[in-house]
């Protein structure tokens, strides 16, 4: 079953919050200095979508990513 | 050679936060509650979520230690040159907690399940990463690693680098947080942590320790750094001294040699005679082997009239990699306040242990010099001698 853009967002909304970020400042455009995040949390992020949709992302997707829209756009095309 | 002095203490142990917390529960004599696991400080409130996430539960008592250690001490390292600044923060394993999820996460997810952190979390060094980053610190630094002897390893290591000119100022402790079934199962099947729930040392009743989760951590300077800078001095850390038993992984060696040797050479490297000691505070790990081999060897080293000695570990519980550093930081409050702590639980002689241990309750007299005690598994020992200023 595919997974839809909203239920990414949504995903990575729900996570955040372990990192110390605000899920309301979490938005498509949002690039990862402006949530002061790093390379490393999105890893993070990327396995908690994986093991929540059960899909798998290969790493090459993962590598031009600068939004949290680029983050949703890899795992919606591999789901 | 130049006194190397301590101008800030820091700790965190069951005894509770700070080392005000810890030295309150000291000198209050009060034994842990009932059971072989010491209930750790809750500090969740103490550090935010982005300081605190990429830490194992080690790393950040070791960084809140070293925060109240450096405030304490007044040290601004903006001010200071920080190329001349260095730390050694010790631990006997480690990120235990990160190693433990770790496993689980990959027995039951599957290998790309395992965090991303793992390994900067669960390397020993971790706590001194978390350390030098929130303080810049720029010169040399090390962890340092001897199972229950790393404090004070850790502590002696600082002075080393100061005396051999790489820096002028040592962020120097240790931290460990292992309660976790892989380390309490395993003491208990060796018969090292007590069955009947109650640390005693020196008792004739006793059979092992109660476990505790701790960090310690002690400002060190050369005497000419810190008066440059204003510092209030503590107290001289005088002598370090180490050795190996050589003579079984876990068991101290029965006659003591080891730790004698340590003893000696902190006592030398002090230029202190035997007599001069006025307290020591022991290893005294409530298990039968520790403290009569650490008895023996304190007669051999003092002679006919060993001071006074208590141990800290029927109070606040043995915190493994840590217990040296935060008993470090008991022995600077007993000089400063001229008052040690009780050996509480010791209420059965040991014809063996026939030592003057303080179990009365806290004991006022004067404390210009003490000797303190680390001996791990693997055999190593390190001894600290402190002089009051």
């Amino acid at each position: 079953m595919a997974v839809t853009p909203d239920e990414v967002l949504n995903k990575i909304k729900e996570i955040v919050p372990k990192f110390g970020v605000n899920p309301d400042d979490v938005k498509a455009e949002s690039t990862l200095e402006d949530l002061d995040m790093d390379s490393l949390d999105v890893v993070e992020i990327m396995q908690a979508i994986e093991d929540d949709f059960s899909i798998r992302v290969p790493d090459e997707d993962l590598e031009e990513l600068s939004t949290i829209g680029d983050a949703v756009t890899a795992v919606v095309k591999n789901g | 050679m130049s006194k190397i002095v301590i101008t800030g203490i820091g700790a965190i142990s069951p005894g509770g936060i700070g080392a005000d917390g810890l030295w309150d529960a000291a000198t209050a004599g009060r034994s842990l509650p009932e059971g072989d696991v010491a209930v750790s400080p809750d500090i969740s409130d103490l550090l935010t979520i982005k300081e605190s996430r990429r830490l194992d539960k080690f790393a950040r008592f070791g960084l809140l230690a070293a925060r109240e250690a450096v405030a304490h001490a007044g040290v601004d390292f903006e001010e200071l040159d920080r190329e001349r600044c260095g730390a050694v923060v010790g631990t006997g394993i480690g990120g235990f907690e990160t190693i433990d999820d770790g496993m689980e996460i990959l027995r039951t997810k599957g290998e790309r399940m395992v965090p991303a952190t793992s390994v900067p979390m669960l390397m020993p060094n971790a706590a001194i990463a978390a350390v030098t980053k929130d303080f810049g610190i720029w010169g040399p630094g090390h962890c340092v690693v001897s199972a229950c002897a790393s404090g004070n390893h850790s502590i002696g290591e600082a002075k080393r680098m100061i005396e051999h000119g790489d820096a002028d100022l040592v962020v120097a402790g240790s931290a460990e947080t292992a309660n976790r079934p892989l380390a309490t199962s395993a003491f208990r099947a060796m018969g090292a942590m007590t069955s009947k729930g109650v640390s005693r040392p020196f008792d004739a009743e006793r059979d092992g320790f109660v476990m505790g989760e701790g960090a310690g951590m002690l400002i060190l300077e050369s005497e000419e750094h810190a008066a440059k800078r204003g510092a209030r001095v503590l107290c001289e850390l005088a002598g370090y001294g180490a050795s190996n038993d050589a003579f079984h992984l876990v068991q101290p060696d029965p006659n003591g040699r080891g730790a004698i040797s340590a003893m000696s050479k902190a006592l030398k490297e002090a230029g202190v005679d035997p007599s001069d000691i006025d307290y020591i505070n022991a290893h005294g790990t409530s298990t039968p082997y520790n403290d009569l081999s650490e008895t023996k060897a304190v007669k051999q080293v003092f002679g006919e009239k060993p001071p006074p000695l208590s141990s800290t570990k029927s109070l606040v519980g043995h915190m493994m990699g840590a217990s040296g550093s935060v008993e470090a930081v008991v022995c600077v409050k007993s000089i400063l306040e001229n008052r040690a702590h009780p050996t509480v639980n010791l209420n059965t002689p040991d014809p063996e242990c026939d030592l003057d241990y303080i179990a009365e309750g806290v004991r006022e007299f004067e404390i210009n010099t003490v000797l303190s005690n680390s001996f791990g598994f693997g055999g190593h020992n390190a001894c600290l001698v402190f002089k009051s200023v």
